[in-house]
């Protein structure tokens, strides 16, 4: 039981850094847009389908 | 009726199909030559990947013309630009040439149009990053002016069916900006201190139970979790505290009073029960503590700071959701006012140039193209043209002007260019004398009372009651405990599901109708909607497609030649034209085989031409034959004659072509539905008299009025509300727009003037007269499901309050209650987002109707 002593106040500044992760993203924009990324993710950049294809020439 | 829809933008295509374009190896069929253009530039950037991850159609595309490429050409200017354009990188290091555009681009519908725009545009050389919001539409673009200018960047956005606008981000934009970051942090706040405290709470819990947590710890954990909940109630909560001073300052017991009351309360209270210990002497609270029925504990009382987060945290995510979907409308409504700075050409020491419509003065001259908007009040002094003034009085055909004639504002040039003497410009003009109207309207429109508010006060006013009996009996009974009692009544009443009960739904079934095409900007139209016992409706634009088209071919018996053959001809005449007659031939006829030379155009009264070595005519009877007098083969409608004369004087009648303004072919069906449902149909119309009955009649409508003015159409609207009726308007024009403002609630059509948007309480974006009827079904549920989680809310509340009152509910007892009363308020309320039977039902039902749509193509 003593461990809490410790372990509680460790866990009140774990918060505070969590929040303060938190204000810094939403600072940052990322919650400016809640739908179009879950989206983007689906979708295909030609850059990196492209890139490992000459990659791969090469090695052949 | 076929089911062949546009690849591109879904709508419908008349059979046989006349265009297509190449995705994938298959030919698809396109509406038109603008949509094949548009589907054509995407699949050549090696985009066909929009189509696959797209979830809702594009837009119809209209043509690109010169005449964009030269407007956007503006946006070139440095002194244009200076508004939304800002160097790219740090300033220490910012080159000329590198920059960055904020825009608005209009038309964006979901994730894939995103998609397309990012690639596309990253595609250009000379731009370096394109990143598009899918949730604002504002689109951030970085590129290097001296590879590529600006204007070509937008251009290419039209291209591929967007339209972009400067996007000026304003105070109030980024008072929204703001507003919306400091509810996520307040939301973070609430949503990490809640489960935080809930942790913490659960050893408070068992440690009560087990009976053998000592002192110290139980006070170590309480006064952590008291440090956790402070910001939680003073930051994440303040805004229920700032709302109910507010409303108790003005006398009106809202949904936030009873909440502040708990949250505060029970707060106080708690830290009372957690730092009392350390001011008092012991025995002081020993001696509450003896007795007691109500304390589990032992101690001075309970801690309720796990309830306070929580409930914190669930109606903070509530009102968030309430929020986003104000922020979407206010952004929708924002975005059309922001759209293209009106420009025109002004004569300025002989030559004409763009300048922005604001910079007009009385006495200017301005040149006005064929397609353009007149941009003042004004006289015609050279050229004669027609003018399309649908807008500003619902006449959908062109009115011709010749010099001396008056212009107004607003109106559009159809067929010649012309010069302008400006006259009255901004505030003074016709236009804006309907703005007024308008804001006069707005003020006298009536309310809806909200029944989540109605509810609220009775409910409050309840609780304190019972609060006081609860407290005065229990004085009576066991003076130490009054307290806490009290304060248990409060928590366990605490009207977390109740407060959620309503958002909840209306955001449900907002973002439902949103999905279907209808975009509802005010908030009292989905409560509103279910009063409503008259619908009015708009003819032009509104019940038909405000476009001409070509209803019916009469062939006369002299003339030996087919339909198809003087369809041809007349669509031959008329490609030389841009008149909207000619565009009605255009939309008929698939592909043109003959070649019409020598083409005239007689203003106002038609088009002559030569066709293979034959002279013909095709227009106004006397124009088309002056010799005989020719009777139109019916009375009403619109009627072209087309003739032909092999020698110069005889002139022989050919054929009749009927031009009508289309019905919209859901309309009829529409209506019937509304009928059905009980409401009362008119059709109000600022056209004549046989045209509006015509209208009225083939869509069973048996109420009209024809030839009124915007003041003609509020007078009745007000007539009815006086009456004690509730009004429903549908419309789309300038002319509309104060009708809009009357009525109890607006709907305008999507592609209705901006001004008519703004002012409507919802927009049928999908231009599908049937979603208002669905929306009067989605209604009726949701008002159900509202009165579900009212009943549910307050029947959990009525049942808590006397045990509670009894001193028998635990604060862990009162916690899990809440929250699991308001997961089923939001669970319930989320029904609304599934299609229901009765929304489905018109979809199955299209082809049934289909044969009710009485003037097809020829």
């Amino acid at each position: 039981m003593e461990s809490l002593i410790i372990l509680i106040p460790l866990a009140l500044i774990l918060i505070a850094v969590a929040v303060k992760v938190f204000f810094w993203a939403v600072d940052d924009g990322q919650f400016d847009d809640l739908e179009g990324p879950a989206h983007s993710i689906l979708f295909d950049e030609p850059q990196r389908t492209q890139i490992p294809k000459t990659n791969s020439h090469d090695h052949e | 009726m076929t089911d062949t829809r546009c690849f591109h933008c879904t709508l419908p295509v008349s059979e046989p199909v006349v265009f297509f374009a190449d995705v994938e190896g298959t030919q698809q069929p396109m509406c038109c030559p603008g949509c094949k253009a548009v589907t054509e530039a995407i699949v050549a950037g090696g985009l066909e990947n929009y189509y696959r991850h797209r979830t809702e159609s594009a837009n119809q595309v209209t043509d690109l013309n010169q005449r964009l490429q030269e407007e956007l050409q503006i946006y070139d200017r440095a002194e244009v630009q200076k508004d939304f354009v800002r160097p790219a990188g740090p300033a220490s290091q910012s080159q000329d040439n590198h920059l960055t555009a904020s825009l608005l681009i209009d038309g964006i519908t979901c994730a894939a149009c995103v998609w397309l725009l990012e690639n596309h545009l990253e595609a250009l050389a000379g731009v370096a990053r394109v990143s598009v919001n899918l949730s604002t539409h504002e689109a951030q673009i970085t590129w290097y002016n001296s590879e590529i200018p600006l204007s070509t960047i937008l251009l290419e956005i039209h291209t591929i069916g967007y339209k972009a606008f400067p996007w000026r981000a304003d105070q109030q934009e980024a008072l929204l900006k703001n507003e919306n970051r400091t509810f996520i942090r307040r939301l973070a706040v609430a949503g990490i201190g809640a489960m935080q405290v809930m942790m913490y709470a659960i050893a408070l819990y068992s440690g009560a139970i087990s009976e053998d947590m000592p002192d110290i710890y139980r006070d170590l954990i309480r006064i952590f979790s008291a440090v956790i909940a402070t910001p939680v109630v003073l930051y994440s909560a303040a805004p229920f505290f700032k709302a109910a001073w507010r409303d108790i300052k003005i006398r009106h017991l809202g949904m936030d009073v009873p909440v502040s009351i708990a949250i505060g309360g029970a707060y106080l209270a708690s830290l009372w029960a957690t730092f009392s210990v350390y001011f008092l002497p012991e025995g002081s609270i020993y001696a509450i503590a003896e007795g007691s029925i109500y304390s589990i504990a032992e101690g001075s009382g309970e801690v309720y700071y796990d309830s306070v987060s929580m409930f914190t945290f669930f109606l903070l995510t509530g009102r968030y959701l309430e929020l986003r979907a104000r922020h979407a409308t206010a952004r929708a409504a924002r975005a059309l006012t922001n759209l293209l700075p009106p420009s025109c050409l002004k004569e300025v020491n002989s030559q004409y140039q763009r300048v922005p419509v604001a910079d007009l003065q009385p006495d200017d001259k301005v040149r006005i193209l064929p397609g353009d908007a007149i941009p003042a009040d004004g006289v015609l002094i050279s050229g004669s043209t027609s003018v399309n003034e649908a807008m500003l009085t619902g006449e959908y055909l062109p009115i011709e002007k010749q010099p001396g004639d008056t212009l107004l504002c607003s109106s559009i040039n159809v067929d010649h260019p012309i010069e302008l003497k400006v006259s009255k410009v901004g505030e003074e003009t016709r236009v804006a004398g309907i703005i007024q109207l308008l804001q006069r309207a707005q003020q006298d429109k009536p309310a809806i009372a909200k029944i989540a508010d109605k509810v609220a006060g009775w409910f409050v006013a309840c609780v304190l009651l019972v609060a006081i009996v609860v407290y005065w009996g229990w004085s009576g009974i066991a003076p130490e405990d009054a307290f806490w009692i009290t304060l248990s009544v409060l928590v366990v009443t605490c009207p977390c599901a109740l407060s959620l009960a309503t958002p909840a739904a209306l955001t449900a079934a907002t973002g439902y109708l949103h999905r279907l095409g209808l975009l509802v900007t005010r908030s009292h139209v989905l409560e509103g909607l279910k009063t409503i016992d008259h619908v009015i409706f708009d003819k032009t634009g509104t019940l038909t497609k405000g476009e001409l088209s070509l209803s019916q071919v009469v062939p006369l018996d002299n003339g030996n030649c087919s339909e198809e053959v003087l369809l041809q001809r007349a669509a031959a005449l008329e490609a030389h034209s841009e008149h909207p007659i000619a565009r009605a031939f255009f939309y008929t006829v698939e592909s043109l085989h003959e070649q019409a030379h020598d083409v005239k155009n007689h203003l106002g009264q038609g088009i002559e031409g030569t066709i293979g070595n034959r002279l013909y005519r095709i227009g106004r009877p006397d124009f088309a034959c002056p010799s005989g007098n020719m009777a139109t083969p019916e009375q009403d409608g619109q009627w072209l004659l087309m003739s032909e004369s092999t020698e110069q004087e005889l002139w022989q009648p050919l054929c009749w072509f009927r031009i009508t303004d289309s019905l919209r072919p859901e309309a009829a069906h529409t209506i019937q539905r509304l009928q059905q449902m009980g409401k009362t149909v008119t059709l109000l119309s600022g056209d004549a008299e046989p045209v509006v009955a015509a209208t009225a009649e083939s869509l069973g409508i048996r109420q009209w009025k024809s030839e009124s003015s915007p003041d003609d159409k509020l007078h009745y609207i007000q007539t009815l509300q006086s009456q004690g009726h509730k009004v429903l308007m549908v419309g789309d024009g300038i002319n509309d727009v104060p009708v809009l403002a009357g009525a109890d609630i607006s709907m305008a059509m999507g592609n209705a003037s901006d001004l008519a948007r703004t002012s409507a309480d919802a927009v049928l974006i999908s231009g599908n007269l049937e979603r208002l009827a669905d929306a009067f079904n989605l209604t009726v549920r949701t008002r159900k499901i509202i009165r579900q989680n009212l009943a549910w809310s307050l029947g959990y509340n009525l049942a808590a309050l006397p045990l509670a009152a009894a001193g028998m509910i635990a604060p862990w007892m009162a916690a899990t209650g809440m929250a699991l009363s308001s997961l089923i308020v939001v669970a319930n309320a989320l029904r609304l987002n599934r299609p229901g039977k009765r929304i489905k039902e018109p979809t199955q039902s299209e082809e049934a109707y289909a044969h009710l749509e009485p003037r097809g193509a020829v």
